[in-house]
Order: structure tokens, then sequence, then C-alpha cells
């Protein structure tokens, strides 16, 4: 152990790698502020821009794109309610609240702080473990996939507070526009109208930029609520009292990102919801979450940045990818020549240490860059509302349209917009839809998967001991405390 | 309880009630898709049917729930109270006007697109919007909007590679 890690500092400090893990980081970090174009667009799009460069080089400043766009979405996230990628949808729910009330800098500090230490954590976790972990997490099969998908729903029905009801309601709406497109088991159209551009879906990175950032801009037009946000330099710097509070999220957020993370398929999104529903669980102050509670935002975002290191546990070890970047990156191993698997820890050790020892480089400098400059970011809500919200608009809808360079994305954002208006006028809650949007296809998979293994009895879910206790902890989860709270009801009379 | 609040409830108890009857009809076409297949195994028209249905009875409950709070006078959780006159002194109906114009606005810039080019036709829509809309000095919104599109031009356009249509001016960053 310490002689792979030794070999792999050696690697990863070169000026070279230095260099160019810093260029990553920054490009990263500058994408993920734009909206629509997550990491997995940023690897994607810059990845040509590596292919003269070593192996290991490359796949360093590439995994620096990678994180550091995780960053920027949450700036935006939390600054204009503009998430970058799926994973950061929860963040606005409590990071934006912040912003409004003029601790943003505090947001986004205690983000950047969770998601290195989230980082770091599952470094070390995936140094250790990665081989065995790798192997457990191929016991799950759609069976357990399907269980992992109903916790999420779950999940969400335990942090939708007093609308519950509403909650899983619009969780359902998601799962069910998840359907449009053609069916991928019979290639069945549904809901197309025989519109080609519908038949991959309804493209979900569009429908959350009209939801968070159209319709919040319409929003506050209506309820006429947008003033510029005066907050004080110092009121934007986060207290210890914060720091204190956010020690038990970072910690749990860390471990949930990393177990769900080391799944293939929505992870990182799924993490960030159940950390945030956990957390709304356990705080002492669960009346302040949706409304700027600190905990809400440093427990996703431990958890989608543990993700999605995690993400590289089946990767590297599997050469099955955890997610949609992971899966760009694995395109980018085989360019490079290098077949990620069992064997790549033995044929490859300074090129696997090097890029796992990067990580832990880069978060640090992620972690340098983006502390101090929180506050700065900060001081964008001091434009006023009347310049700020033209130029969302006009950003929400470049980048909705560099998604796939056409102008369907740009009529889906503007109709997203006008959906998501409404729904914040009438209170119907938007994270759970775009969750049931998310993992809508998933979850579709896993159930037709499930379904063909117990020959058309779904009850074999029944049959799969891991599925069982996470099914169970979903119950308890969901209907737990309104069961807790009616058993309390029936023996007060009788005490 | 304002006048927008009791709007408000109304239109939630509508927006639920139209949902509901979105998902009734997703559940019936989805019934055409085929519920089960070879075997037993569900087919694709199974969660279109089982989520449209379920989102028609929750919607429908959810409704009716906002509706029987409303004639008992009990406050609705879901709705954030919104006062008649904002900070700015804007009446409600002035704010709803506002919205309608950018509303519109936005609806021409997109229009506007295939005629003088994605960057064009948004560049007007930030510049009209902070200098007639919002009545701001116009020198400054000119500087914000030129700014803004230098900035998209040279991020997205020349960094990304995104080929912005031009319209029929030609003035995007398509090759």
């Amino acid at each position: 152990m310490i002689d792979n890690l030794l070999l792999g500092f050696s690697t990863a400090l070169t000026p070279e790698n230095l260099l160019w893990c810093f260029v990553g980081v920054l490009a990263g970090t500058i994408i993920g502020l734009l909206p629509g174009l997550g990491s997995t667009t940023g690897v994607a799009v810059l990845l040509p821009l590596t292919l003269a460069f070593e192996p290991v080089t490359a796949l360093i400043m590439l995994a620096g794109i990678y994180y550091g766009a995780q960053y920027g979405g949450t700036i935006t996230s939390v600054l204009i309610s503009t998430p970058g990628e799926a994973s950061s949808v929860v963040t606005t729910l409590d990071g934006y609240q912040m912003a409004r009330k003029g601790r943003a800098g505090a947001a986004l500090a205690i983000a950047a702080i969770g998601s290195f230490v989230a980082a770091i954590f599952s470094l070390i976790v995936l140094m250790a473990i990665a081989p065995p972990f790798a192997q457990f997490a191929l016991k799950f099969g759609p069976i357990e996939n399907l269980a992992i998908m109903i916790l999420g729903l779950a999940t969400i029905v335990s942090f939708s507070g007093d609308s519950k009801l509403r909650g899983f309601a619009m969780a359902v709406l998601g799962l069910l526009l998840a359907t449009v497109g053609l069916d991928a088991a019979t290639g069945t159209a549904r809901f197309t109208g025989d519109n080609v551009n519908l038949f991959s879906g309804i493209p979900f990175v569009e429908v959350m930029i009209g939801l968070f950032a159209v319709g919040e801009v319409m929003y506050q037009l209506r309820i006429g609520a947008a003033e510029p946000i005066r907050a004080r330099f110092r009121d934007l710097v986060i207290t210890k009292s914060e720091l204190r509070r956010s020690v038990g999220p970072i910690g749990r957020g860390s471990v949930i990102g990393f177990l769900l993370g080391c799944l293939p398929g929505a992870g990182s999104t799924l993490a960030s919801f159940i950390a945030y529903g956990v957390e709304k669980r356990v705080s002492p102050h669960k009346d302040e979450f949706g409304k700027g509670a600190i905990e809400g935002v440093a427990a996703p975002e431990s958890a989608n940045n543990a993700a999605a290191n995690a993400n590289f546990v089946p990767t590297l070890t599997l050469g099955i990818p955890g997610g949609g970047t992971t899966a760009v990156l694995l395109g980018a191993f085989t360019i490079y020549g290098l077949q990620p698997g069992p064997l790549l820890f033995e044929s490859q050790p300074d090129l696997v240490w090097g890029l796992l020892v990067s990580f832990f480089i880069g978060n640090v400098m992620l972690l340098v860059l983006n502390l101090p400059l929180a506050p700065l970011f900060a001081q964008m809500l001091r434009i006023p509302y009347v310049y700020l919200y033209p130029l969302i608009l006009f950003t929400s809808f470049v980048g909705a349209y560099s998604i796939d360079n056409n102008m369907f994305s740009v009529w889906v954002v503007f109709f997203s917009g006008v959906a998501g208006y409404l729904m914040k006028l009438y209170g119907l809650p938007m994270a759970p839809l775009v969750l049931g949007l998310v993992i809508g296809p998933l979850f579709e998979k896993a159930l037709t998967q499930t379904s063909a293994l117990g020959d058309g009895n779904l009850l074999v879910i029944f049959t799969r001991p891991i599925a069982v206790v996470v099914l169970a902890l979903a119950v308890l989860l969901a209907a737990g405390p309104s069961l807790a709270s009616r058993l309390r009801r029936r023996r007060l009379p009788t005490a | 309880m304002s006048h927008l609040t009791s709007l408000r409830r109304s239109g939630e108890a509508m927006l639920y009630a139209a949902i509901a009857l979105l998902g009734l009809v997703a559940a019936v076409v989805g019934s055409g898709y085929g519920m089960f297949g070879e075997g037993g195994r569900i087919g694709p028209g199974f969660l279109p049917v089982v989520a449209g249905a379920l989102t028609a009875a929750l919607c429908a409950s959810v409704a009716v729930g906002v509706v029987r709070r409303a004639a008992h006078g009990e406050p609705e959780p879901s709705i954030e109270p919104v006062p008649d006159i904002d900070s700015t002194g804007r009446s409600e109906k002035q704010r709803v006007l506002n919205l309608w114009v950018v509303f519109g606005l936005t609806l021409v810039a997109l229009l506007l697109v295939q005629v003088v080019g994605f960057l064009a036709a948004f560049g007007l829509l930030v510049l009209v919007i902070s200098a007639v809309v919002e009545k701001q000095n116009v020198v400054k919104s000119l500087v914000i909007t030129t700014a803004a599109l230098a900035v998209v031009y040279l991020l997205f356009g020349l960094f990304l590679g995104v080929p912005l249509p031009g319209g029929m001016l030609g003035l995007g960053t398509e090759a």
C-alpha cells in the first residue's frame, strides 16, 4: 500500500502532471458554471485536446475536469438555483435559500469543504478496498438495483415534509415522463407523437434548467422578491457554528455517497437525495430544511462528491462505468490503449496509483482555489436582479442549445420554465419530479429485468437478501415516522 | 387571506386536477402499448399504466384535499405567503404585466433565432429587458449586453466549439 502510494505520488507530482491537473480542475470549474454543461460534456468536449499527452497526464487532466465540473455546478445551484447536474438538484433546495439570506459564501464554502472531505474519505477507501468492494458491488444485479431505486423514491416521500403526498405524486409523475421515448426492451415508441427528438426521451438536463433556472426567474418576477442581496463581506464567510453543524452531515453524506457511488447508474443523484433525506430525519434543525439549513448543503454535496470518486471503483476494477462521465473516461482509456479491469492494477501500477493520487492533489487544488473564492463568487448576487435575470435567461438557453446543438433543447427549456413557474407558484415540489425523471429509465430497466428473472413474477425481489434489507429500509424511511407517531397517539390516552 | 393567495389556492387545485387528467390519459394510452409480454413478463405499457394511474390517483387526492381545506378555511402548507405590494413598490397587477412582457419577449427571441441568429436574438433580449422593461440606464445596459455576448461567444463559440446558429444574417459560430 505504502509502496503504491509512493509510486503514485512520484507519478502525479511531476511539474507536467501538476500543471495539467490544475488546468483540468480550473476548466472543469468553468464548465460546471455554465448551465447545461456538466462533467460528462466537459470531459467529452476536451478529450480530443489530450490525445497528444502521455496517457497518465491525459487521464489526470480529464479526472480534474470531472470533479472540477461537479463543484462548478454547485456554484450555480447555490447562487442562481441552476443545477449543473442532476446530482446538484437537491443542493438548490437549501443552498439557494441560504444565498437569498446573504449566506451564499458559507453555502459555497461548506460545499467545497464537504466535497473535499468526502473526496479524501472515498479515495482512502477506494485505495484500500477497491478490488474486494467491486466484487461485492457485482452482487448488485437488477433486483438489488430495483430495491435501491425504491429506497431512493421512499427517501423523497420522507423528505417532502408536510407534503408527502405531493412529493410522491411528483416522483411518480417523473417516472411517467421518463417513459416517453423508445422502450429500451422492445423499441416501441411511447408518447412521442412521431417526433424524432422525443425518441430518446425527454432530455432531463434541459428540463432541470427550465424548472429551476427559468422557472425561478419567472417566479421572482411574479412575486417581486428579487432584490439584490446586500450581504457584508464578513457575512459571506462560514462561521464556527456552521462548521460544527456540518461535521455529521459531511461524514454521513460521504459514507452514503461512497456506498451508492460504487453502483453503476444514477448513483450520485440517488446518493445526494438519500443523504439529504437522512439528514432531514436525524438533524436537530429539521425545521430549517428547505429554508436554508447548512446541513442541506453539506450532506448532498459530500455525498455526490464521494459518489463521483466511488464511480471509479467499478470503472477501474471491473471496466464497468459507474456513471456518464466515467463511461466517457472508459472510452479515453481505450483510446490510450489501456484495458480497465482487474489486471489494470497489476499491469499499469504507475498509471492507476498516479491517477488515484492525482485525485487527492486535484481536490486539494479545488479546495485552495474555491475556499477563498467562495465569498467572491457570492458577490455576484450583488448585481441588481434587473440585470442578473436577463443574463440567467441568456446563459440558460445557450447552455441548453450547446447540449445537443439543436433548438429542440431550447424549446424544452422554455416549456419546462413555464411548468417550473407554475409549480413554484402553486407549491408543487420539483426535486422529486427530477429524481423520478432521472432514475425512470434505470428503474424501468431494472423492473423489466426483475420481471424476466422471476418469469413475470415481481415477488422474486423478496428472494434476494440484499434487496429485502434495502426494501425494509425503504419502508422504515417512508412509513416509520408516521407509524411511530400513530403508536404514540394511541398510547397517550391509556397513559 | 390576500386575493393572490386565494387565486393561488384555486390554481393549485386546478393544476393538480390537470396533472391527474394527464396521468389518466397516459394510463389509457399506455395500455395500448401492451402491459405484459411473453411469459407474463412486463411489457412496454406496464410502467406508463402504473405510473399514469398512480399519478392520477395521487394528484386527484391532493386536489380534493386542497379544495376541502379551502372550504374549511384551513391554511395551505405548500403555499408561501406573498405580499400584495412588493418591496420595490410594484403592485400585483404590475408584476403580472412585467412577467407577461418578459415571457413574450423570450418567446420572440426564440422565434428570432432562425432569422437573426442566436447571439443577436438573445443580445436583443438582454438589452430590451434591462433598458426598456426594467427602465435601467441605456449605456449600462449596452455595456452589460456586450460583455455577456463576448463571454458567451468566447466560452461557447470559441472554447467549446458550439455551432450557434447565425440565422439569415450569419452572425453565429457555425462553421
